[in-house]
């Protein structure tokens, strides 16, 4: 599992590679707390998810709340199916505007 | 009506409908909804067939059925071979609804049109060979037996700790997505900032719309391993049933309510100001948005379930007899009849309270009156459908390429007089094809595309229905129709008719001018049986037509033959009704008037000369005509022509009554109807009335 954050001009660009669920859902947390700029625009990679739960999508629907409360945008750029499915289910993608 | 009846009946109205999808997908073969309409009516021929103790109908039905089958999975294509025997099959399967008991031609025949149905599918020969054969009919009617659609609301908010615990409620929305059409919304209006934000506990809920045939125990069963302290609420807000105890949709701020996410103040405070509910509860309130948002979705998915049900419910109408049908509305004509004396009662004794209940009565029975008359209503286009394919066999058979386009087939018209129309159109429609529309070749060294156009359309017009067949032919010669009048000595040598008046001399008894007699018509035996049955209706037709481009043929029909409105005048002691739709105004005329034309029955009105007919000379009313008579002016045509009465008394619901047999034949009147003070007053058929009069005039001169 890895979790990346490239920050490029007003762009902050995750990938994360592999599940993402309750068992890492701290550590992920701990790196989104870190390293992210919430001001600024956030495209997320989720082409290399193997498996995500209600918590993993918890956490993108938390750190995408703060970037919409501060006026910019999310976006989902690349998604594998089980990911898509897995937002589609919950509809998070309505819930963060990007529908 | 015996059980087999109702099969007769049913599998009746299941041909017809079999016909008209086949007939269109001669036309869209790829028309997948048409596969499936016939499909389906065969399905369901052959399943009550069998029901019912029709076991060859159900058997060969079930062949038919099989090939159609394929054309839904894409293994057989629609052909025109394929159409044909179709519609031989349908036709066949009719013959076998009619034959109690049956010959062996029948089973030939079957034999015959399942060995063409084989050589079109491969591999079907065989079964086909074997037709007569028992056939055990392995089938679903379990189907038949489809439970019904209910909506749910589901709220879901997960423990605290549910995701430490191993609890996920993904897979539980996944599994209630199987369930059917589902609305999921995530509320994430729980969740808290970043710096407070702990990924272990669980913040989310969900508000879960689910329309589905499953009963609540299986929505129940869902949520079977989830622990207690999650807060999970399923409520049923749409039961599905026929007779919803809330006909219309509750309103966002209702259902906000209803779930708890609101208060009613606080829905009364939006409700004040007028904004979008909303939007207000959103800003002012403090209501999330998603909650707003999954009321609105909740508010959608019961609409649409009710209306789907509607479309299905409306599909599912109540059989009634026509007979019944006709004794309701005799009744509604008696109670018409008896209203008006009610009312009569009412002034003559001056009772306000008895005044009151009169008016609601005459409101009560002009409803009542109304909705009798809806019922006996039938769209045309019941009609319509039979000659689509009278169309495709007749222009096979005169080797013409004709296509039939229909119009205003939602057009409704009194049962009756669809029934009595059917075959006066059937007259004009062959008329148009075997006389209006040219050979192939004849149309293409015309100029012509060689497909011709037959249009058949119905339109209301006030009162009236017009309905209309138009061919693109070769039209009528009017020099041709004019020697022949000549020669019937319809018109004298030297007359000059114009040439609307030639074509309508076709409706005259005997004339034809065909050349040749087809089998088809041409006769001269036809138009003027037509015009016939259709004034018994008490409708009009002419024809128009241009050389070489094609004839129109207009048949305008009133609504219903039972219950007209009628302006009631009084000449003397005696009473008439006037077709209101036919009123067009009232004008005094006074004797003086009278004296000045010297004679002549013309009146002038606002520049324009009406010429009027004294009812009270036609009548030979007794008593003096009062100083200043009335004219009720009325539409003829494009003409107006005026009916003098001593005073007009006003509008009147009159319910048609016969005039008897010894009275039948006379012209100028329709019939009679029964006043509120019991006295009898007749109907006059003004257009009848208004030919007396001016051939009267004629011979006068």
């Amino acid at each position: 599992m890895a979790l990346t954050i490239e920050t490029e001009n007003d762009i902050n660009r995750v990938k994360i590679d592999g599940d993402l669920t309750i068992y890492n859902a701290s550590e992920y947390c701990q790196i989104f707390k870190e390293s992210f700029k919430s001001d600024k625009n956030l495209e997320i990679d989720l082409s290399a998810v193997e498996e995500v739960d209600t918590s993993g999508l918890q956490i993108l629907a938390v750190f995408g709340k703060q970037v919409i409360d501060n006026g910019a945008e999310v976006s989902f750029s690349e998604c594998s199916d089980d990911a898509a499915a897995a937002l589609k289910t919950c509809r998070l993608l309505a819930a963060l505007n990007c529908e | 009506m015996s059980l087999e009846d109702t099969f007769r009946e049913e599998a009746d109205e299941l041909l017809v409908d079999l016909e008209a999808a086949l007939l269109e997908l001669e036309e869209e073969p790829e028309d997948r909804d048409c596969v499936d309409r016939a499909f389906r009516a065969m399905h369901t021929i052959k399943g009550s067939g069998a029901m019912f103790g029709f076991d060859k109908l159900a058997a060969f039905t079930h062949h038919l059925e099989n090939a159609f089958d394929l054309v839904r999975t894409g293994e057989l294509n629609i052909t025109k071979d394929l159409i044909n025997i179709g519609l031989d099959s349908g036709d066949h399967i009719r013959d076998m609804l009619e034959d109690t008991e049956p010959t062996p031609d029948v089973d030939k025949h079957s034999a015959v049109l399942l060995e063409r149905l084989g050589s079109l599918i491969p591999g079907v020969n065989e079964v086909a060979a074997k037709a007569n054969a028992e056939q055990t009919i392995e089938d679903t009617e379990k189907a038949a037996a489809t439970n019904v659609d209910k909506t749910y609301r589901i709220r879901i908010k997960p423990a605290d700790d549910a995701f430490a615990n191993g609890m996920d409620p993904l897979p539980i929305l996944r599994e209630l997505q199987s369930l059917g059409p589902c609305h999921i919304t995530t509320i994430t209006s729980e969740l808290p900032d970043v710096d407070s934000f702990d990924p272990e506990q669980s913040y989310l809920a969900w508000d879960i719309v689910l329309t589905t045939d499953q009963d609540k125990n299986a929505v129940d069963d869902v949520f079977i391993f989830v622990d207690g302290d999650w807060e999970i609420g399923i409520e049923l807000i749409d039961d599905g049933g026929h007779w919803s105890d809330t006909p219309d949709t509750k309103s966002v701020g209702e259902i906000l309510v209803e779930k708890g996410d609101a208060t009613h103040d606080q829905v009364e405070h939006a409700h004040a100001q007028q904004k979008k509910i909303g939007e207000i509860l959103t800003e002012e309130e403090n209501v999330s948005p998603e909650r707003v948002k999954a009321a609105l979705e909740e508010q959608q998915v019961v609409k649409k379930a009710q209306k789907q049900r509607k479309a299905k419910e409306g599909a599912a109408n109540v059989k009634v007899p026509a007979d019944k049908l006709d004794t309701l509305m005799d009744l509604v004509g008696e109670l018409v009849i008896a209203q008006a004396r009610l009312n009569q009662s009412a002034v003559d004794i001056l009772d306000p309270s008895l005044i009151s209940i009169a008016e609601d009565m005459e409101r009560l029975t002009t409803d009542l009156r109304d909705n009798t008359l809806g019922l006996r209503m039938l769209p045309i286009g019941t009609t319509f459908a039979r000659f689509r394919r009278l169309v495709r066999d007749l222009s096979n058979d005169l080797g013409k390429e004709i296509e039939l386009i229909t119009e205003g087939a939602e057009t409704e018209l009194d049962k009756t007089v669809i029934d009595k129309l059917g075959d006066p159109l059937v007259h004009l429609i062959r008329n148009s094809l075997d006389h209006g529309i040219e050979s192939p070749e004849d149309r293409v060294a015309k100029g012509k595309s060689s497909l011709g156009t037959v249009k058949l359309s119905a339109v209301h017009s006030e009162s009236h229905v017009v309905i209309k067949i138009e061919d693109d032919g070769a039209g009528i010669d009017p020099d041709i129709i004019r020697a022949k009048s000549i020669e019937r000595g319809l018109i004298k040598e030297d007359a000059n008719p114009t040439d609307h008046e030639l074509y309508n001399m076709v409706f005259e008894a005997g004339f034809s001018t065909a050349k040749t007699v087809s089998n088809i018509s041409g006769r001269g035996v036809g138009m003027d049986v037509v015009k016939r049955s259709i004034e018994s209706l008490r409708g009009k037709v002419s024809i128009d037509s241009e050389l070489g481009k094609g004839s129109v043929v207009t048949v305008e029909l009133p609504l219903t033959l039972a219950i007209i409105e009628g302006l009631l005048i009084g000449v003397g002691s005696e009473n008439y009704v006037l077709p209101l739709s036919l009123v067009e105004e009232c004008i005094e005329l006074s004797a003086e008037e009278v004296e000045k034309a010297r004679g002549s029955r013309l009146v002038e009105v606002r520049g324009e000369l009406v010429p009027y007919l004294r009812l009270r000379e036609c009548f030979n009313n007794d008593g003096e005509a009062p100083q200043i008579e009335q004219i009720v002016i009325v539409r003829n045509g494009d003409s107006r022509f005026g009916f003098t009465a001593d005073e007009v008394i006003g509008q009147h619901q009159t319910v048609i009554k016969g005039l008897g047999k010894m009275y039948e034949g006379i012209k100028g009147l329709s019939g009679a109807t029964i006043l509120g003070n019991g006295a009898v007053a007749l109907i006059l058929d003004a257009p009848a009335l208004i030919q007396l009069a001016v051939s009267e005039h004629s011979t006068m001169h």
